[in-house]
């Protein structure tokens, strides 16, 4: 039986492992980073997630080897003790600095993406947030927002390629979360403020845009597409975009 | 006295808790009615039918019957073979797709309609779905046939590219998303079923005024009723509201001129039920209640109370393009009392012109701008 519960805790270890190296194959690990700051999220990513992988086979490793070893028939006595001072420090010190190692590792990461949030220029677009629907709110040809020239278009978030986009979030109802995983962005839309963010995409193509604050009943629909164009491309959508808001109802049929 | 042992007491329990598990799992599939794979829906009559036919049930089962014959069934939806539907020059069956998009059809798109807008839209187009519970505003009862935010005049029906342009859109500042994600035929075959339980309903709210009329149903009468409901339809394409040449700019002058006319009572006269300020509590639009409390005065087409439109959110339903909002002022909002200040005339003259009209437009839009007055 101890050897059975045993081996289920290996079976656990073996699952979890397995589950790591087939999940890029099998379209289960975050799309490619296609944001200048990606790479350093990635890094960042890739390395807790190991310390994390060592000490989950560590702790239930350690776990099967207990119940293995200590459930034994016996006739010795078992042994009372009461504390370890030197395996309780150790064991703190190890553990703190493991955290602090990682907290200071992601601190410069963290910062270039935080401090250049204010910084980084006029917001190219205005992110509005509803149940259960993103809109954009472009500022037309003055370049300045609600303005009688902004336009407005839902679903479709067109961004030019290699330039600094800064992206201003507003939400008209309750809490929402703009998540581009193929930008590794993800910054929570807050109602009653206009919160910035910012990114720099270097290829173009077409990508995901997800809520991930459970924000009602159709939240699991609440989905658009980042689409990265050349500069080319995106003044010339750009212009389209304000052409047809001002047309006069005789484009279509 | 007895006692199990631990060995038996083991023994016994791993069966015990699996017979327990089995027999609360069973309740529970029972309970909740619940069946592997969906149920086929079923088309039922609208309330006001079934409350308007109580003493009639021969009647009621007649009309279900007839409706049936005429548009199928929610799996097997289809238009009945009609002159009315060769009148208009298309096959309703299977309508032009966009140039290269292979088309759905009725059944693909019922079951796109099943998975996307059922549970909000009911399977009827009733708006009593069952998440439509507890919704402001409630969503559309598209079996009266009123579309509110169309490109059209007339109070007329919508034609395909207006229920599309709805299902590209969205409608900002109430629970209808938008649809893009789906492929645009699939968009297109979703608005043709739109029309399909649009134009069902209508026939049975038609069959029903028939018979009260005549207390009988023939075969001619049903086709009457067809006929007419589809003339409505048809009419549509022909109710397109453009503006001739370039949309006048937002100057400083025009606000300042909508801004009167906003507020003049001879002429856009928006104020009385907008208010003063836009905010939609003008005294026109507003009552005291039984209990003493303000109310809305109005009612819409649906018997729900209507609320004047709070300009200043900038959250305009039918789209805030200039264009959009010229639309709601030349055409007025089906359903509701928004009047069509476009086809108003005063002495043989237009109450407005288009001129007027677009200074009333830029005056709207500045509410929710900075260039606001």
């Amino acid at each position: 039986m101890r050897t059975l519960i045993a081996l289920l805790f290996g079976a656990l270890i073996a699952a979890v492992l397995w589950s790591f190296v087939v999940a890029p194959g099998r379209g289960w690990w975050m799309p490619a980073s296609v944001s200048t700051y990606g790479g350093d999220i990635d890094k960042l990513f890739n390395t807790i997630t190991v310390v994390l992988a060592v000490a989950f086979v560590g702790t239930i490793g350690g776990l099967a080897w207990l119940v293995w070893r200590g459930t034994r028939t016996t006739t010795v006595r078992a042994l009372h003790t009461h504390g370890n001072a030197r395996l309780e420090g150790a064991w703190t010190f190890v553990t703190g600095g493991l955290l602090l190692t990682l907290a200071l590792m992601q601190l410069s990461v963290w910062r270039a993406i935080q401090a250049e949030r204010g910084s980084g220029g006029k917001p190219l677009v205005r992110v509005l947030a509803a149940q259960f629907d993103w809109r954009f709110r472009y500022p037309g040809v003055d370049g300045m927002f609600d303005t009688a020239d902004d336009f407005e278009t839902p679903y479709r978030l067109v961004v030019p390629v290699d330039e600094r986009v800064v992206i201003e979030l507003r939400s008209r109802d309750v809490i929402h979360g703009f998540f581009v995983p193929a930008l590794r962005l993800k910054q929570d839309v807050l109602p009653g403020s206009a919160l910035t963010a910012w990114f720099e995409a270097h290829t173009p193509g077409e990508y995901d845009l997800i809520c991930t604050q459970l924000c009602g009943s159709g939240h699991y629909r609440m989905a658009g597409k980042v689409q990265v164009v050349s500069r080319a491309d995106f003044d010339a959508w750009n212009e389209r975009m304000q052409r047809e808001w001002r047309t006069n109802g005789q484009e279509r049929p | 006295m007895f006692r199990p042992t631990i060995r038996e007491r083991r023994a016994r329990t791993p069966a015990l808790q699996r017979a327990t598990a089995a027999a609360a799992a069973l309740c529970l599939c029972v309970a909740c009615g619940f069946e592997p794979g969906p149920a086929p829906l079923e088309f039922s009559l609208s309330g006001a039918t079934q409350s308007a036919l109580e003493d009639a049930p021969a009647v009621r089962d007649q009309i279900a019957r007839e409706l049936t014959t005429l548009f199928g069934t929610p799996s097997q939806p289809a238009y009945a073979p009609h002159p009315a539907w060769d009148a208009a020059g298309v096959d309703l069956n299977q309508p032009d797709a966009s140039a290269g998009a292979p088309y759905p059809g009725l059944a693909a798109a019922a079951e796109t309609y099943r998975r996307e807008c059922l549970h909000c839209h009911g399977v009827e187009g009733g708006g009593d779905g069952p998440s439509a519970f507890g919704l402001t505003p409630a969503p559309r009862d598209v079996r009266l046939g009123i579309f509110k935010y169309t490109a059209l005049k007339d109070q007329s029906r919508p034609r395909r590219a207006d229920i599309l342009h709805t299902l590209e859109q969205g409608i900002a500042g109430t629970s209808m998303p938008n649809f893009q994600r789906l492929a645009p035929a699939v968009r297109e075959s979703l608005a043709d079923y739109v029309r399909y339980l649009a134009i069902r309903g209508e026939v049975e709210s038609a069959l029903v005024l028939t018979w009260r009329e005549e207390e009988e149903l023939s075969p001619e009468a049903v086709g009457e009723a067809l006929t007419f409901v589809w003339s409505r339809w048809a009419k549509a394409p022909s109710k397109l509201v453009v503006y001739e040449g370039e949309v006048p700019a937002a100057s400083k002058e025009r606000i300042a001129r909508g801004d009167a006319l906003f507020h003049d009572p001879l002429k856009g006269n928006c104020a009385s039920c907008h208010g003063t300020s836009g905010a939609g509590d003008g005294p026109a639009a507003w009552k005291i209640g039984v209990d003493g409390q303000r109310e809305p005065a109005y009612s819409d087409a649906w018997g729900r109370p209507i609320r004047p439109r709070d300009l200043r959110e900038g959250l305009f339903h039918g789209g805030s393009r200039p264009i959009d909002i010229y639309r709601r002022i030349y055409a007025g909002i089906p359903g509701g009392p928004m009047p069509a200040l476009g086809e108003t005339m005063k002495d043989g003259e237009p109450l407005l012109s288009s001129e007027e009209m677009w200074c009333l437009v830029h005056y709207v839009r500045s509410l929710s701008l900075r260039e606001g007055p």
